[in-house]
């Protein structure tokens, strides 16, 4: 077979060995002196038969393996023709009032800032137009439960459709009465909310009031005592760093299974009480990667009482399973009004949440349409050549391009601008970071490394790794 | 600090494009093409700018020689 190599990047991993990547997303570790080899050619039978199982080579264009390259390149891009994912926003009231907030409030008696039925009548219209019979329904806010009548309208209209629809509602808890529980009894319904710490610090962050706090814990064990665990997920926000592993022990004490590190979001009105999270990535990085390994030695150590952390499990998928492209925050193309679409409380309409925080404080208008007269394919058009990587200077000759994301938002948000340098971008330092610590876990070959990968990716904490042979020597 | 790297067996094209985009990822230095050589003169680290020159010359010839490749599989989407 001749020597025909596909497209590859390389990146240092660690003292020993380079990570080398196809473009399509295999990859292998190998030392200085194979990369040489790779690098100018010089490929003996041994390697390029390693080469070949790794689907780095190909004979002739149009061959098995040329194939093979083309689907996988294919099914890390293709996304979906029709919206299978609606965030909807039936209100911007709320009755809270955190520093933190990304998308402004409005006090919960305000008038003027809720769905009417026209907007109501034409969701329906428009997930008849655009939807097939399967989808997800994300109910944010404000506070969504205060409208927990449109809630309940939209899940009945989906069942007399028969629409397979599954939904969230993200919710503080603060209050779950009797109305909100008929819906939440659905199996299809679940419940996702913020819990930051322990009583003392959820009280602190977020309800500023004890007894609102004790009722919120209530609430919460209230529902996962009735209806299971899986019923409920939450995450945390940080700004103090130091509250990380805290946490971390609380959302165990809590038997959650899930938690996602992320630092307050500068996107939103957030940026005002916190100006600090604009440049803060490398710090928070570096408290991200104690937590994770923190986190990873509980589990091991547990061997059954496990915790998944939200980003690492994302990227991991990115890395291993093609095809993983539902995340918007990490997905390349990331083309807007193709797969999801945010509905604001007035109606319009935004191609991610991040979107519609940054166009509330009014730096840009990133809304492309509203619910009544449909998207603005123009708008939608011009924004989507910017939501590609595989045309981008730096982000071709990265190595974890072939899993990493792309995000225009994100830039505007913090630089005003997105054609910056993408090592000088949060984004990028942040994606670059997280992907090299995973190579770097994968390399290592420590069981405590194997355990949590094997655990994020499957589900199934296990001392099998995910992966065979990666090294070549 | 200043140092030559010796690319003796790349093209002229690979090291015209790894200058560009050396001066573009370190503005700063003073980075220049002679015959075969890259003479980089900045306050880096001297351990960083090796790493770094190598990787940028060598994902240039990578992305050189399999260019046509990309454009077919691409095209071919």
């Amino acid at each position: 077979m001749n020597h025909n190599l596909f497209p590859y990047n390389f990146e240092k991993i660690n003292s020993k060995y380079y990570l080398v990547t196809s473009l399509a997303g295999d990859f292998f570790f190998c030392n200085e002196q194979n990369l040489q080899k790779l690098l100018n050619k010089n490929i003996d039978e041994n390697f390029s038969n390693f080469l070949i199982s790794k689907n780095f080579l190909f004979g002739s264009e149009g061959d098995f393996y040329w194939n093979n390259f083309k689907y996988k390149i294919l099914k890390r891009k293709i996304l979906p023709k029709t919206i299978g994912y609606y965030m909807i926003v039936p209100t911007l009231r709320c009755n809270l009032n955190c520093s933190y907030c990304q998308v402004s409030r409005v006090d919960e008696n305000t008038k003027g800032y809720d769905w009417d039925d026209e907007i109501l009548k034409n969701f329906f219209n428009f997930v008849k137009k655009n939807s097939l019979s399967s989808i997800k329904v994300e109910f944010q806010g404000g506070e969504p439960t205060l409208r927990i009548d449109i809630i309940e309208k939209i899940i009945n209209w989906c069942e007399q459709e028969k629409i397979d629809a599954e939904f969230a509602i993200c919710t503080n808890l603060i209050n779950f009465n009797k109305d909100i529980e008929k819906v939440v009894a659905n199996e299809k319904v679940h419940i996702s909310t913020s819990i930051d710490g322990s009583h003392d610090i959820q009280n602190k962050q977020r309800a500023d009031d004890k007894e609102r706090t004790s009722q919120f814990f209530k609430n919460f064990d209230y529902i996962s005592n009735k209806y299971g665990i899986e019923k409920i997920s939450a995450l945390p926000t940080f700004y103090n760093f130091d509250q990380i592993k805290p946490t971390i022990d609380f959302y165990y004490s809590l038997g959650l299974r899930t938690i996602y590190l992320r630092p307050v979001n500068f996107q939103g009105f957030a940026r005002k009480k916190h100006p600090e999270s604009k440049t803060q990535i490398n710090t928070w990085n570096e408290y991200y990667f104690e937590a994770l390994n923190y986190i990873f030695e509980n589990n091991y150590k547990n061997k059954n009482s496990f915790i998944m952390e939200f980003a690492f499990a994302t990227n991991l998928r990115r890395v291993f399973q093609k095809g993983s492209n539902g995340h918007l925050d990490i997905r390349n193309p990331n083309f807007a009004g193709r797969d999801n679409y945010i509905i604001d409380f007035d109606g319009k309409l935004y191609p991610s949440d991040e979107a519609r925080m940054i166009s509330r404080i009014g730096l840009v208008d990133l809304s492309m349409g509203d619910i009544v007269n449909g998207p603005e394919k123009e708008k939608i058009n011009n924004y989507n050549w910017n939501q590609i990587s595989d045309v981008n200077p730096d982000c071709i000759h990265c190595s974890f391009q072939p899993y990493c994301g792309i995000d225009s938002v994100d830039d505007i948000s913090r630089y005003n601008r997105i054609d910056l340098p993408k090592h000088k971008t949060s984004f990028c330092n942040n994606h670059i970071s997280k992907f090299r610590d995973i190579f770097s876990r994968i390399v290592s070959n420590d069981p405590v490394n194997i355990f949590n990968l094997t655990g994020h990716l499957t589900n199934i904490f296990t001392l099998n790794p995910p992966f065979s042979k990666i090294i070549y020597d | 600090m200043r140092k030559t790297f010796l690319f003796d067996a790349e093209t002229e094209e690979i090291l015209s494009r790894s200058l560009i985009r050396l001066k573009y990822l370190y503005p700063k230095a003073e980075i220049k093409l002679e015959n075969k050589a890259i003479i980089f003169e900045g306050e880096e680290n001297l351990e960083t700018i090796n790493q770094e020159v190598h990787k940028v010359v060598y994902s240039e010839k990578i992305y050189l020689e399999t260019l046509d490749i990309r454009k077919k599989i691409f095209n071919d989407l």
